[in-house]
């Protein structure tokens, strides 16, 4: 079937010679070529910094300690186990029971409940029991070590930390 | 009996890092929950008025004022009396008069963000004892507790630094004596005790990651941890900086030790002597801590430090 289409006006649209149209398809390919290099670099370039910039945010936060991994996994209730000795020139338990007087000297604990507040009170033989039974690091976080109180809340644990 | 309840606890950001406070059991005049809460006010007003990154503060207002004598408020009056007591006990090896120095290794604005402490430690200096600074421009600096006033030749400027945090921890426990426990965290300076003589754990808390070192149960006592972990940064040299200078040098201090925990009768105390044993060195910490603490060495080790085992007078 013919196609109806008007024909172009020569004074206006030249049709190019063979060369020329040659080239002009060179100049085309070229140009769609370095578009698409163009485009193949910045995804790339952009894709990169995008993951060195992840990366890094990862790293900085986990090299300072805060993992959250880690956090999560870590219950509450249950005191972590003392690691002392662990690599070191450690000399002491993992753990201790006692005040300090004024005069920096360390005394035992008294009981908990004690209606007492003076520091430097002479321990009882009850006291020196909760202090001997008191090493294990954990008992005090432990609601079942002490059945005998179950009413009575036990102070939250506190870490101590650089900052 | 009474009945003491569940704990109550806040914790918040303050001090460029967090604050927390504990109290278990009624007051006189107060619940826990109150006491918590007007605990908490407290922190955040002084930490308005003691931090050098705060505009406007009392602290930066002091350091630029051109007077010799400057009317201070009661709180700055504490501060400044207690970084004196500080600089003299340790022979000026806790000096807060280097803010000068401070600024010039690079910490001009608060530190969030810190340099991993393996890589700090991989670039630094090789290892020495810090030393108190020949100039000893501490000792011209007192309080006139008459007329409420800071005298000091004018330009040498102060740093709050850990001392306020001790110091604060110290003034809200005295606050919290007539409940049956509390806990004052100021960012790392912990104030215990209570009137019922309750056990408290403290965990220390490892600077190369989040496990605990070592655990201590404390009745009534301070606790502090000074280390060069956190708040450390690059210089304009590339050179590892931090926040714990060597005032013989004014440079931050690199001696072989990145975390001390001491323990003491008050919170205040604890800062200080956890302080001089980092700046000590290995050789010299324990002597720095009568009454225990925890060091940690530069390739992680530690060291826990019974109470007792010097005498802090001998030093």
């Amino acid at each position: 079937m013919q196609s109806a289409q008007p024909r172009p006006d020569p004074d206006v649209v030249r049709r190019p010679s063979r060369e020329e149209a040659r080239r002009l398809a060179q100049e085309r390919t070229r140009a769609r070529a370095q578009r698409i290099r163009r485009i193949r670099v910045r995804a790339v370039g952009l894709t990169v910094a995008l993951f060195i910039a992840a990366w890094a945010t990862i790293f900085v936060q986990l090299s300072n300690g805060h993992d959250p991994a880690l956090a999560a996994a870590r219950p509450a209730a249950k005191a972590p186990a003392v690691t002392a000795s662990s690599g070191s020139s450690t000399n002491a338990a993992g753990s201790a029971v006692g005040t300090l007087d004024k005069a920096g000297v360390s005394v035992p604990a008294a009981a908990a409940g004690s209606d007492t507040a003076d520091p430097g009170a002479t321990a009882s033989p009850q006291t020196q029991d909760s202090t001997a039974s008191s090493t294990d690091t954990s008992s005090s976080a432990d609601q079942s070590a002490a059945p005998a109180q179950p009413s009575t809340p036990s102070p939250a644990p506190v870490t101590t930390s650089q900052s | 009996m009474t009945v003491l309840g569940p704990e109550a606890s806040d914790r918040f950001a303050c001090f460029g890092s967090h604050a927390a406070v504990h109290v278990l059991g009624p007051g006189v005049e107060r619940s826990a929950a109150q006491a918590v809460s007007e605990a908490k006010r407290r922190l955040l007003q002084c930490n308005q008025d003691l931090s050098r990154f705060v505009a406007g503060s009392e602290l930066r207002r002091l350091n630029a004022d051109p007077r010799e004598r400057v009317p201070v408020s009661a709180t700055m009056v504490r501060f400044v009396e207690a970084a004196v007591e500080a600089a003299a006990r340790t022979r000026g090896l806790v000096d807060a008069t280097l803010l000068t120095e401070l600024e010039h290794a690079g910490y001009r604005s608060d530190h969030r963000v810190s340099l991993p402490l393996a890589i700090a430690l991989a670039l630094a200096a090789p290892r020495q004892p810090a030393q108190a600074s020949s100039s000893l421009r501490w000792r011209a600096v007192r309080v006139d507790h008459e007329d409420h006033t800071v005298i000091r030749p004018p330009g040498i400027k102060l740093d709050t630094g850990g001392i306020a945090k001790g110091l604060l921890a110290d003034v809200l426990g005295d606050a919290l004596r007539g409940h049956a426990s509390f806990a004052v965290d100021c960012a790392g300076d912990v104030r215990v005790g209570g009137s019922g003589a309750m056990p408290r754990s403290i965990r220390v808390a490892s600077p190369f990651g989040d496990e605990a070192l070592h655990e201590y149960e404390l009745v009534d006592a301070g606790v502090a941890t000074s280390g060069i972990g956190k708040r450390s940064w690059l210089d304009g040299d590339g050179r590892p900086a931090h926040h714990i200078l060597d005032p013989s040098t004014g440079r931050p201090a690199f001696t072989g030790i990145v975390q001390v925990t001491a323990l003491a009768p008050t919170a205040l105390e604890a800062e200080t002597l956890a302080k001089a044993a980092l700046l000590a060195g290995p050789d010299d910490a324990r002597r720095w801590l009568p009454h225990g603490g925890v060091v940690v060495f530069d390739d992680g080790s530690h060291d826990v430090v019974d109470a007792r085992s010097t005498v802090l007078s001998h030093v």
